[in-house]
């Protein structure tokens, strides 16, 4: 993101920081700052921060490079994993990663378990020269009594073997690394507010681009440079057009954002660790650091493995309900998973009269079909139609 | 498993355990509606001892799954499963006694289909079994027990040289005691339902008896490696095994194994041989290909190509033993929390599926990549890699193991024709 301060806008900075994905890390260890990897919006950034370290979340930093390495790993990941994992896969195998001291993989869904198995497996076979060493950071999902106190477990115990690579936390670290984070998710909620159902400002396309960038960013320049934005925009007219909901499969990219913009409609929210979800509440500084971040990531952090559905579905159905035009069900191929949900959330947005649309088609892909085009303006020229 | 149809059966076992499989059903549904006794549903890698101890019959999804495709129903409820706007893309093995139950239509279900359950009960393993498993208790408006899984670290490749005496040190304290408390947890939900006291001498004996009975399936796997043809087909080790797994430790079961080792071992002694003009000796990797059992001896004539081996037989002497019972609930636990690294993922599934096709001199192995049941695919390139490099050459078959739409069975069976001239013929 440094890079990026002296580009121009707010915007252009964390437009940088989104696209570039490896830059700032890759910065911060060439200044011999260790860089710590992980895979998901479940591992705890505070913990890693406080040591000391970078957190920086591994992700492919373009599409047309995720299907070129994609290609090159097919031999070893079938093609029943999501892109997303495959083209993590493949960009540590190739070395991209090579100079992360730790990457941390959580049990936040099967995928996720399965890639660190994969990897394991090629360091063994001596095929992952360059893979940096892996954690698996096994947290659990279900709320039960019993899954709360194991991931407590864990999150103590990856706690250890952080301060073990790095340095030791201590309770001024700890609450610096919480201060950093805590301002970041200010700053998100803030531009969160400019894009509400009542009053929007801001594009989807830019929610997603300016959200994603703090996980690869230095959140406390993150923060300042978020909070720009923000200050820009909030001078902005409101923008005209229905008002989206996007939910389903996990979007590292703005692409059905813009496609759904471009058909006249705005995205207000995604129930999305991507988007929307990115910052929830704010982790507290006064309880020890690996029970703080625990409880932080354990009742508030979104996983396809969250259970009972009934808390799964909690954010969706208080969202939708606050003025939304129509709801966006995305299925992509990769999906098997969010489609179980379809029915059942179908259902409680059509007995409140809230219109949906299910999207099936990859729109990480660079073109869509004529017919994804034509549903799209078809229904938000049916939702512009004031409810009756 | 659900196979007879169609598929000659060499072995008075086999006739035995389908017309027991049927008559248990037979009562199990006359109990559920005549005697409002309550039973339960649960994923195949759930602890079924604990449900027999308790007195709470309980039928495996997976078994009712490969009952519904073998009887060539799956398209049916799959279809009436899209409808109702589950899209085509979601895993279909575990979903399509679900999607039974959402047909609705007892008239035509296998044996007059799934009553209501007292129970349902899951671990959590892939990310898709929890929604299959809690939209279908809330169809049936019954209870769902969801049992977490956790994720292993501790991997050494020969998982079963430890798997039997030294199970405390294979499987990490902290997953043990976790799984422990799941079972705990179940256990307290089927006792109030059946009001049956838990006993942990009685649970122990159980696993005794779940010990004798796999050992019986592990003289038979010794004796199948040892016979210089193959004396069993693949179907009828999978119809016995399975349909033994699905009752295990209890007095049929492990009478039922006993005398599947005797009969067997009596074709051994007797030079009987499944197939005499056995050449050719194939490994089937995956769950079985449940909507067309006749695959599995479609290359015998024109090859002498024997299937030897599926998972269903060998995982039961290397997965289900365990000795030293002194704390039998750990050892139950031991048992299941780690089913899926060692059928599915590396190192464990690839290290073992090499290991035992040297065992069983098999000369080619098909390989099922159900892209249909998506999670269930992993692993497999790294077995296939494994056993390439080992010298066996293997064929991916892609299809689902129990969605017969979309399987060409004809145009599948060229295909292995080919490769098993081209690769394989001696
Ligand atoms: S992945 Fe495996 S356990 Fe999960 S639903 Fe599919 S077949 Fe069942
Ligand atoms: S995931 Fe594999 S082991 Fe589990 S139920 Fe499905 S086929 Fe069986």
């Amino acid at each position: 993101m440094s890079a990026g301060l002296n580009t121009g806008s707010a915007f252009a900075a964390l437009s940088f920081s989104y696209q570039e994905r490896m830059s700032a890390a890759r910065e911060q260890d060439q200044a011999g700052v260790p860089v710590i990897g992980f895979t998901s919006n479940t591992v705890p950034w505070e913990l890693i921060r406080a040591t000391g370290a970078f957190p920086v979340l591994v992700s492919p930093s373009t599409l047309a490079a995720q299907r070129e390495t994609n290609r090159r790993m097919e031999q070893w990941m079938e093609p029943s994993f999501p892109g997303r994992i495959r083209a993590i896969f493949s960009s540590l195998l190739n070395g991209d990663w090579s100079f992360l001291k730790l990457l941390i993989v959580p049990r936040t869904s099967e995928p996720e378990y399965k890639l660190y198995l994969y990897l394991r497996e090629m360091v063994r076979q001596g095929k992952g020269l360059a893979v940096p060493p892996l954690y698996l950071y096994d947290f659990l999902h279900t709320r039960s009594a019993r899954s709360r106190k194991y991931g407590h477990q864990r999150t103590l115990e990856l706690q250890r073997k952080v301060e073990q690579i790095v340095t030791p936390i201590t309770p001024e670290t700890f609450r610096s690394a919480v201060d950093e984070a805590n301002a970041a998710r200010s700053s998100i909620r803030r531009l969160l507010k400019l894009r509400g159902p009542k009053l929007t400002r801001l594009t989807g396309v830019e929610a997603m681009t300016a959200i994603g960038a703090s996980y690869f960013s230095d959140r406390r320049l993150y923060a300042e440079i978020a909070e720009q934005l923000a200050g820009e925009v909030a001078k902005r007219p409101a923008m005209p057009g229905p008002k989206l909901l996007v939910t389903g499969f996990p979007l590292d990219h703005p692409n059905l954002h813009a496609l759904l913009e471009s058909h006249g409609a705005v995205v207000v929210a995604e129930d999305d660790w991507w988007g929307s979800r990115a910052a929830g509440w704010d982790v507290r500084s006064d309880l020890d650091p690996g029970t703080a971040c625990f409880e932080k990531y354990y009742l508030d952090a979104p996983s396809p493995r969250v259970y009972p559905p009934a808390l799964a579905d909690r954010w969706l159905e208080r969202t939708a309900k606050q003025n939304i035009d129509g709801v966006i069900f995305y299925h992509p191929p990769d999906d098997d998973v969010y489609g179980w949900d379809y029915p059942r959330q179908r259902d409680f947005l059509n007995v409140r009269g809230i219109s949906s649309l299910r999207i099936r088609e990859d729109c990480a892909a660079p073109t869509v079909p004529q017919s994804l085009h034509d549903e799209i303006a078809a229904f938000v020229k049916e939702i512009k139609r004031p409810r009756v | 498993m659900a196979l007879e149809k169609r598929t000659d059966k060499q072995l008075a076992c086999t006739k035995a355990a389908a017309e027991h499989q049927k008559e248990w059903f037979a009562t199990l549904r006359r109990d559920v509606f005549e005697h409002k006794r309550p039973y339960a549903i649960a994923q195949a890698d759930t602890p079924l001892e604990l449900f027999a101890l308790l007195d709470l019959p309980v039928v495996s999804n997976q078994w009712w799954s490969a009952v519904v495709s073998s009887r060539q129903m799956s398209g049916h409820y799959l279809d009436g499963l899209n409808a109702q706007g589950y899209h085509e893309g979601l895993c279909r093995y575990c979903s399509l006694s679900f999607a039974s139950t959402v047909a609705g239509d007892p008239a035509l279900a296998p044996w007059g289909g799934l009553p209501k359950p007292a129970l349902l009960a899951a671990r959590l393993t892939c990310d898709c079994i929890q929604r299959v498993f809690h939209t279908w208790a809330a169809k049936f408006n019954a209870p769902l027990v969801a049992m977490d899984s956790t994720g292993a670290t501790h991997l050494p490749p020969r998982w079963w040289e430890l798997s039997r005496h030294r199970w405390p040190e294979l499987f990490e304290p902290h997953r043990l005691d976790f799984l422990t408390g799941e079972l705990k947890h179940l256990i307290q939900a089927i006792q109030k339902i059946t009001g049956t006291k838990f006993e942990m001498a009685r649970l122990r004996a159980l696993m005794e008896n779940v010990n004798r009975q796999e050992e019986y399936f592990d003289e038979v796997r010794d004796l199948i490696c040892a016979a210089p043809k193959c004396p069993v087909r693949m179907n009828e080790q999978v119809n016995n095994v399975m349909t033994t797994q699905w009752h295990r430790g209890s007095e049929w079961a492990v009478n039922h194994a006993r005398a599947f080792r005797d009969e067997v071992k009596q074709r051994v002694q007797q030079n009987i041989a499944a197939y005499p003009g056995e050449r050719l000796r194939l490994m089937w990797i995956g769950a079985g290909l449940w909507h067309d059992a006749e695959f599995y001896n479609a290359f015998e004539e024109d090859y002498g190509a024997v299937f030897v081996w599926s998972m269903y037989l060998a995982f039961g002497p290397d997965g289900y033993i365990r000795y030293g019972l002194k704390d039998p609930l750990r050892a139950l636990a031991s048992r299941i929390v780690s089913m899926n690294e060692q059928l599915h993922n590396p190192p464990w599934a690839n290290e073992w599926m090499v290991e035992q096709a040297r065992r069983h001199r098999v000369d080619a192995a098909l390989i099922l990549l159900p892209l249909g049941s998506r999670p269930s695919v992993s692993g497999t390139f790294f077995i296939q890699q494994a056993l390439e490099q080992s010298g066996i050459p293997t064929l991916l078959i892609e299809a689902d193991m129990v969605d017969a739409r979309g399987w060409d069975g004809a145009a599948m069976r060229g295909k292995v024709r080919q490769f098993l001239e081209t690769r394989v013929a001696k």
